[in-house]
């Protein structure tokens, strides 16, 4: 059953509809909000979240629109919301160590040489915490950009800021790794 | 494969490592607490703060005694009439639906179609000679569009959307001593602080910000051919409180904010 069908079933108050979308999207969903907040039981509460506020607005949602994108987006800021009230930022100076850094060079600059970093076990153990060190907007950036794999004008469109905002961003995102990485180079 | 596949499957991976699939099974829980009638789970921010057990002031309780006995006092009739005596920033109409009205029958002219929110809020300062206040942190995927004044009513408005020019929240501010409302539905009203009017069933809801108390419902005057009707549609949510000398409104339009959200807006507002 494609969204279309579980969605009109949902309009229609059955919540088979629902149960199909849960079905079809929660581990992204999990997995998207992990990438933000970083702690599982509150990733799972975003995800439920996100699909009851689907519930509570489908009549509202134009069922020729794509349903993921318009899903997504409710989750990547709910995690945001989220983790921005935390504050939960994690110190990078006593986090990033070299694998760390040498992923950050990557994510710097993805055409640096991938296959190398790609065959490193380091870069696989490394990436979350990698992303974890970056603020909770950067880290949205990274997951639509890299997770969703999602272009950097469909972010803008998705987020609803210019291009050069995500770009900001995105190049922020990096200058931070960057400049941490080197603090931590200096140090040694 | 080019380097952003790369990530992502590295990504992929990854998280499938620290929560695998097969451990993700969401709709047992949900479909339990649907079923009970309770929204599932977080209200965002709920359980972040469970390691220190907090102590509950006196006004605290005292307050949620209030807002307990209001929300009680909308349950009933009399209940409702009382609760209208309390409120203080709306004010409930009689009835859901009315006739088409005479100011609907000859709306008027629009002199411009220059968007009113052409200001910054510098401009906008100077121009009403108050302090205009914003919210700390505008929310995430939102900039700000500009801020309009209202040289008859001393009001200032500020939006926040889309760079579209879609305005997703508004901010609305203007000194006590120029408030003054509407009245009833069959006068013509542009003054956009003054109209409070909100339908018979609305579902008026007192919350605190800060030390404030305020005002939220959801829904919105839908102005059909055959005269005003209340649509208690989720997706208009307005906020009104109040200082010593200033009266605000923020206006979500968006399923992306809840009245939490707004909440939090208020009390950041510098």
């Amino acid at each position: 059953m494609d969204d279309r069908i579980a969605i009109s079933r949902l309009k229609q108050g059955d919540l088979n509809g629902l149960e199909i979308l849960v079905d079809r999207y929660q581990v992204q969903a999990v997995h998207i909000a992990y990438m933000i907040v970083y702690e599982r039981a509150l990733a799972e509460d975003v995800a439920q979240t996100a699909f009851v506020k689907v519930m509570e607005y489908i009549q509202q949602f134009d069922e020729e629109r794509p349903f993921a994108p318009w899903f997504f987006r409710i989750v990547v800021n709910d995690a945001l919301k989220i983790a921005t009230r935390q504050k939960r930022s994690v110190s990078l100076e006593d986090q990033l160590d070299e694998p760390v850094a040498r992923l950050a060079e990557w994510l710097m600059d993805p055409g640096l040489k991938p296959e190398q970093l790609i065959e490193q076990k380091e870069t696989h153990e490394n990436i979350l915490k990698a992303i974890r060190s970056l603020l909770p907007e950067q880290r949205a950036v990274i997951v639509m950009r890299y997770y969703l794999d999602m272009s950097e004008v469909d972010m803008s469109a998705k987020l609803e800021r210019p291009l050069s905002s995500i770009k900001w961003w995105l190049r922020d995102a990096r200058k931070r790794l960057y400049d941490l990485m080197r603090t931590k180079a200096e140090g040694e | 494969m080019d380097n952003n596949k790369n990530i992502q499957s590295i990504l992929r991976e990854e998280l499938e490592k620290e929560i695998p699939s097969s451990q993700i099974e969401l709709w047992p829980a949900m479909k339990a607490s649907l079923a009970a009638g309770k929204r599932p789970l977080i209200h965002q921010g709920e359980n972040m703060n469970t390691m220190k057990p907090r102590r509950i002031s006196w006004a605290a309780i005292s307050t949620l005694i209030v807002v307990a006995l209001l929300a009680l006092a909308f349950i009933t009739p009399q209940g409702r009439s009382f609760a209208q005596s309390v409120l203080q920033f709306f004010t409930r109409a009689k009835q859901d639906r009315y006739p088409l009205q005479t100011w609907q029958m000859t709306p008027p002219v629009q002199s411009t179609s220059e968007s009113p929110f052409k200001f910054s809020v510098q401009e906008a300062e100077s121009l009403a000679g108050y302090d205009v206040l914003s919210p700390v942190d505008i929310p995430f995927g939102m900039s700000f569009l500009g801020a309009s004044y209202d040289t008859q009513y001393h009001i200032v408005a500020q939006a926040f959307g889309s760079d579209a020019g879609y305005i997703e929240l508004s901010l609305w501010q203007q000194p006590l001593e120029y408030y003054q409302p509407c009245g009833d539905i069959s006068n013509y009203c542009d003054n956009m602080l003054g109209w409070n009017l909100v339908g018979a069933s609305a579902n008026l809801e007192i919350v605190q910000i800060g030390d404030l108390t305020g005002e939220y419902v959801e829904g919105t005057w839908s102005l059909t051919e055959n005269g005003p009707v209340w649509d208690p549609t989720p997706y208009v949510k307005t906020l009104r409180w109040q200082t010593d000398q200033m009266i605000f409104e923020l206006v979500g339009g968006i399923d992306l904010l809840d009245r939490d959200d707004l909440v939090a807006l208020a009390s950041s507002i510098r």
